[in-house]
């Protein structure tokens, strides 16, 4: 089969409620982009119970086609199964990319589906785009290749190709396409399958599912958040500090930013400072605050990061927010490279006075 | 008692890494190599494994170019053995060329019950290795895996997805990957360095794996890469820590009012 025959692209997407998530509106808004670039389809694929509606917005949310599988086993995510359903609907219509997002479903998943399609899998991009590709050992040139650009170490981004194999598989960063309107006046092709279950596929048994709900901490929703970093850690000087006093500053001038201009604030962390696990922020900096590469990914009008040194699993997390402050005392910290607004000087010194002007104002 | 496997990979401390002050691009040369970090944890949740049930900890590795003395470290920490391959093909992105090639690995230390993997590297982050091992030998995989028990040949893991924690179960054999949250791994003492010495470091050739080079071209490759040069006015701030509060001050209500 030659690669030529491989068509349309195809967005693996998640149902919530009657739609979609975000992020896998996201992903068809980046499936769009692509196709169109082709000239060939953007394909939501969908798996779940009850899908009727969720097929439909899917039409409306910009895709040409559903390709999916309505049946009550398949109501809730398992790994296995799932991996079957979706190599069946693969090996049967032959797309020319398949993408997934970049989350822990999705991480899960793509994986599998790919060593399935014996194909390769780019993980974490955060852009796409159709190039040629010329392979030197053959001499040969690959029209309308998928370049799946993500980021590499601190500084740099990467093209990755998948230019003999297919479909080219790509899991994209949360954050970094916007949704295409919901337009009801759209019009696609249905296409469903109807897979039996193997019982071998359920060999996992889920005994608990969404236990300890995360908390109210919304990082995605938050019009401004100020992130802690291991430098809150230490003053100007170089003397230790109780990082309780960090964490209790920003979350008076967040409070005071809400009451004065009615935006919403959130406090974000680094990994390092979330698993170094102090006594002081037992239970205020937690997990869900996490942002960076394996935590969440956030975009606010504004990002301050507060004694954050810019490690690159920490900046792909935040590189996208609208404008960027930040204040650390290490002159050198590569964070100062993606700030709009540097402040090289001492939080402990800085914060409460902008906390005493807010407050005054 | 349950033989355990457990991948570990040699990358660069990407925490060393500072960018080249003009083409921005990573100065490698000032940056140690290291084990990552994840892969450490899943190492720590071996040997307390063992410690319970009893059985037997290899540690696998395949690379460019590994470096013995990163896998002593393993070792010190408590594995019985390791099996690692060193080929400069292996400098590769592809998640299914490292699955494949570990695999094989795998298949040297013997008759095992779980394989557990860091859910992810330090360096390409790629989040592939462990699903993909688990399809190699059929069996499932539980990722993100915060807490793990064993009970009855039967693995119960807690693991994180977007909504919350999960708890699952399933029979061994099975793949396991692991992050930060799930222990903190241990420094190993003098006398375990000392011991760790005895310990057997079995190197392989391509050969000895049954594989050809052919097998290890890539169906992903890399082509270009770009300094990330971000596009912006940058303003430091200057001034007396009182002024800079104030100029923040301003920027906040900037921000706010352009919305």
């Amino acid at each position: 089969m030659s690669l030529e025959q491989y068509k349309d692209v195809w967005a693996y997407c998640v149902r919530e409620g009657d739609s979609l998530t975000r992020p896998s509106l996201e992903i068809l808004a980046a499936a769009r982009k692509v196709a169109d670039k082709i000239g060939q389809k953007a394909v939501a694929v969908i798996l779940g119970y009850g899908l009727d509606r969720v097929v439909e917005n899917a039409i409306a949310h910009g895709a040409d086609a559903v390709v999916y599988a309505d049946e009550p086993w398949l109501e809730k995510y398992q790994c296995l199964p799932y991996t079957r359903v979706l190599c069946e609907m693969a090996e049967k219509m032959k797309p020319y990319a398949f993408l997934f997002v970049a989350d822990e479903l999705g991480r899960d998943l793509s994986p599998r589906v790919a060593y399935r399609l014996n194909t390769g899998l780019a993980t974490d991009n955060i852009d796409l785009a159709v190039e040629d590709y010329y392979f030197g050992p053959t001499n040969t040139t690959y029209r309308n290749i998928l370049a799946q650009i993500r980021p590499d170490f601190a500084t740099r981004v990467a093209k990755i190709y998948t230019p003999r194999h297919r479909p080219q598989m790509a899991s994209i960063r949360p954050g970094n396409f916007e949704p295409l309107r919901r337009d009801p006046s759209r019009r696609g092709e249905l296409i469903r399958f109807r897979p039996t279950p193997v019982e071998e596929d359920f060999k996992v048994k889920i005994l608990e599912e969404a236990i300890q709900r995360k908390s109210q901490i919304d990082l995605e929703g938050a019009d401004i958040i100020i992130s802690l970093g291991m430098g809150i850690l230490r003053d100007g000087e170089g003397n230790p500090r109780n990082p309780r006093e960090a964490f209790t500053l920003v979350s008076e001038i967040l409070e005071l930013i809400r009451r004065n201009y009615g935006l919403k604030g959130e406090i974000g962390a680094t990994r390092a400072l979330i698993y170094s696990e102090l006594k002081e922020l037992e239970g205020l900096i937690t997990s869900e605050r996490q942002v960076g590469q394996t935590g969440r990914t956030v975009a606010p009008q504004i990002y301050i990061a507060v004694g954050i040194s810019g490690a690159v699993q920490h900046k792909v997390g935040m590189i996208k927010s609208k404008k960027i402050v930040a204040i650390n005392s290490d002159r050198d910290a590569p964070i100062f490279e993606l700030a709009h607004y540097a402040i090289k000087d001492d939080l402990y010194k800085v914060l409460p006075r902008l906390r005493s002007l807010l407050a005054g104002g | 008692m349950p033989d355990i496997v457990v991948c570990v990979k040699q990358t660069v401390d990407v925490y060393q890494l500072k960018p080249h002050p003009e083409t921005l691009e990573p100065v490698f040369s000032q940056a140690q190599s290291k084990i990552s970090d994840f892969d450490l944890n899943a190492l720590e949740e071996a040997l307390r494994i063992r410690e319970k049930g009893g059985g037997r900890v290899s540690v696998v590795s395949a690379g460019p170019s590994i470096n013995q003395l990163l896998i002593r470290e393993t070792l010190a920490m408590g594995a019985d053995e390791a099996h690692i391959i060193s080929h400069p093909l292996l400098s590769t992105y592809d998640g299914r060329v490292t699955a494949t090639v570990l695999s094989k690995l795998v298949e040297k230390a013997g008759r095992w019950d779980l394989i557990l993997c860091g859910e992810a590297s330090l360096d390409n982050s790629d989040y592939q290795t462990g699903p993909r091992l688990a399809e190699i030998f059929g069996v499932p995989h539980l990722a993100y895996v915060t807490k793990l028990e064993i009970s009855d040949g039967r693995l119960k893991a807690w693991k994180s997805m977007e909504d919350g924690l999960h708890v699952a179960s399933c029979s061994m054999p099975a793949v396991v990957t692991v992050g930060l949250e799930i222990n903190t791994p241990r420094l190993p003492s003098l006398l375990m360095i000392r011991a760790a010495t005895k310990k057997p470091i079995h190197e392989y050739r391509l050969s000895d794996l049954g594989l050809t080079e052919e097998e290890l071209n890539p169906s992903v490759t890399l082509r270009e890469l770009k300094a990330l040069k971000v596009e912006r006015r940058r303003v430091k701030l200057e001034g007396k820590p009182e002024e800079l509060a104030e100029k923040l001050a301003d920027i906040l209500v900037r921000e706010a009012l352009a919305r």
